[in-house]
């Protein structure tokens, strides 16, 4: 089989590159709006997909876990930055990047609930059927797809409208005062914005988001493992989102398909090298590009340079 | 009590580690504002370069010590050459450095695991004597690893407390412009900040291989608990990042007496945060510099 023709393969890293560019999209609410720099973002798409997996292998309805996990993924944002918001930015980070860590651990000892290292089977419930029931009804149709073509369809779909959920928000006042907030936190105070609560808010949402990333992964993989919301995923997130610009959306869309390219769409090169030195070369493709990226063009291939602060 | 006094055995040693990379790591971010996201690689390098002079050539450990040391002194001044240097004559702000560190850790680790592949490494070293001490039993390696911290910590206590270039390096901590002006050779102390900071990460990582096991991601592994190290104590303060290693070392290993030991790293992130809120200055209580 020739991979370049072999359109499952192109699906799967396509729909890899959807569920980044929610996860993304999330991280850009809160670094690119508020100026938060989030390192454990991967948290929020954890307690998402883990939500969801317990939920229905507990037997509760996909259609009433996928919002709850969603909204779970909103409240723990709220939890994290409750008491850490008032932190200095790389304070912050670090923060952020331990409460992950901490939640990975967690789940990977309570082996009795979670599955542990062993992995949370069926986690994405009774996906596989319907799946199949929307296969029937377009081959019903005359219209042969790919099993994979739906779970695409719908990952674009999501990304899409949270991307236009975002552009809606950002012409209303709320995203005004959280810029006010971003570009002089004490001036936005003394006019009276509270922002605290504006910083809170953007982390819930943009947790809300990773959230949505995180069921839409589990679609996807169908197993939950913990060593797939390691600290790297959230830094790939950066490489993305770095890659495709600071305040752009469509720098997002763009990025997460270069990366997810780079990271999975590689596989059909064939290099004379063994496979763990292939993957070792992508990444340090990836580490090359965010060098790159920062040294010379810092606010990405479609972001705007007065979008950016990265002065700390 | 005898569970009590053979952790915090096991604590030290591991405390040792973290604290040797956090001055390292420390002393680098107060001289030149780099928050170095590849510290830990730096480390990790430092692993190999032992690896390759004591198995590869079969010299004796000690002179892999050496190696260590050399290797990563020589790459903290080619990427202060090569990457920091320009970017910070181009004005680049704390978080763009922050995350060029980022890119630049996800190089060197994947160019390890390039060159070497991903099995485990151990360096030719007796991990098996220890000595009974009545109540608690001691490694020789735990003996090694705290012996070798100490006699670190002291040399660089002295280097920064007596000599001249210590003193230029805390005066540039203070102020890079100040420093400048009355008449310090900055650039000579910017090259003796990445030997001196390297030549820590590269005994770190020396100590963390015989420690422990070396693969790619040895280092990286330990840079969050580096990081927590460095907040415990203070930021930008070696004596506190010091103080910081060991805490964290100590309450980890504390920690398995109550906890499954697979919670311990759990813990000292735990500590780390609890540290941030209630003590965000560091155990120390120095008043924190901004700006």
């Amino acid at each position: 089989m020739d991979p370049l023709l072999a359109f499952g393969f192109w699906a799967y890293v396509l729909t890899v590159a959807g569920v980044y560019a929610v996860f993304v999209l999330g991280l850009q609410v809160q670094l690119g709006d508020a100026g938060l720099l989030n390192f454990g973002h991967v948290a929020f798409m954890a307690v998402g997909a883990y939500a969801t997996g317990l939920m229905i292998t507990n037997g509760v309805p996909m259609l009433i876990a996928i919002p709850c996990a969603v909204a779970l993924a909103a409240l723990f944002g709220v939890l994290i930055g409750l008491p850490t918001l008032r932190l200095r930015g790389d304070f912050f980070a670090i923060v952020t990047i331990a409460a992950g860590e901490i939640l990975r651990i967690i789940i990977q000892n309570r082996q009795d609930e979670t599955g542990g290292t062993l992995g949370l089977r069926r986690a994405s419930g009774s996906w596989r059927e319907t799946n199949n029931t929307i296969l029937d009804w377009f081959s019903g149709r005359g219209i042969e797809l790919d099993r994979r073509v739906p779970l695409l369809v719908i990952t674009w779909v999501v990304a899409v409208l949270v991307a236009l959920l975002l552009r809606h928000i950002g012409r209303s006042p709320w995203r005004r005062a959280l810029r006010a907030v971003r570009e002089n936190e004490d001036a936005a105070a003394a006019v009276g914005k509270p922002v605290f609560n504006l910083k809170l808010q953007a982390l819930a949402l943009g947790a809300a988001i990773a959230g949505i990333s995180g069921v839409l992964f589990t679609l996807l993989q169908t197993s939950l493992y913990p060593e797939n919301f390691e600290p790297i995923v959230t830094f790939i997130g950066f490489s993305i989102l770095i890659l495709g610009g600071i305040g752009s959306y469509f720098g997002v869309v763009v990025g997460s398909i270069i990366i997810a390219f780079i990271i999975s769409g590689v596989r059909f090169l064939d290099f004379p090298l063994e496979a763990d030195k292939v993957a070792a070369l992508r990444y340090v493709v990836v580490g090359l590009l965010i060098m790159g990226m920062m040294a010379f063009r810092p606010q990405g291939i479609f972001g705007k340079r007065e979008e950016l602060h990265l002065d700390g | 009590m005898d569970e009590l006094l053979q952790t915090t055995i096991n604590g030290l040693a591991s405390g040792s580690i973290y604290a040797l990379g956090a001055v390292g790591l420390s002393l680098v971010y107060a001289i030149l504002k780099l928050v170095n996201f590849a510290h830990g690689d730096f480390m990790t390098l430092g692993g190999y370069a032992a690896f390759v002079v004591n198995v590869t050539w079969g010299l004796p450990l000690v002179v892999s010590v050496l190696g260590a040391l050399v290797v990563v002194a020589a790459l903290g001044l080619l990427t202060e050459a090569a990457i920091w240097r320009p970017m910070r004559e181009r004005g680049a702000g704390v978080m763009q450095l922050l995350l060029l560190s980022l890119g630049f850790s996800f190089v060197l680790r994947n160019l390890i695991l390039f060159a070497w592949g991903g099995e485990t490494r151990t360096l030719r070293v007796d991990n098996t004597s220890s000595y009974d001490l009545g109540i608690v039993r001691i490694s020789l390696l735990q003996v090694i690893v705290i012996v070798v911290s100490a006699v670190a910590m002291v040399a660089v206590a002295l280097l920064l407390r007596r000599t001249y270039v210590g003193k230029s390096m805390r005066a540039l901590s203070d102020s890079f412009a100040l420093a400048e002006v009355s008449g310090i050779n900055t650039r000579r102390v910017v090259t003796y900040t990445w030997i001196l900071g390297g030549g820590l990460a590269g005994l770190a990582g020396f100590l963390a291989t015989i420690f422990t096991v070396l693969t790619p991601q040895t280092g990286w592994v330990l840079l969050l608990g580096i990081f927590a190290a460095i907040i415990l104590g203070g930021i930008g303060d070696p004596f506190g990042a010091l103080v910081g290693g060991l805490t964290l070392g100590l309450v980890q290993e504390w920690s398995t007496m109550v906890f499954a030991p697979t919670y311990k790293e759990a813990v000292g992130f735990a500590i780390l945060i609890l540290a941030l809120l209630f003590r965000p200055n560091g155990l120390l209580g120095h008043a924190t510099r901004t700006g």
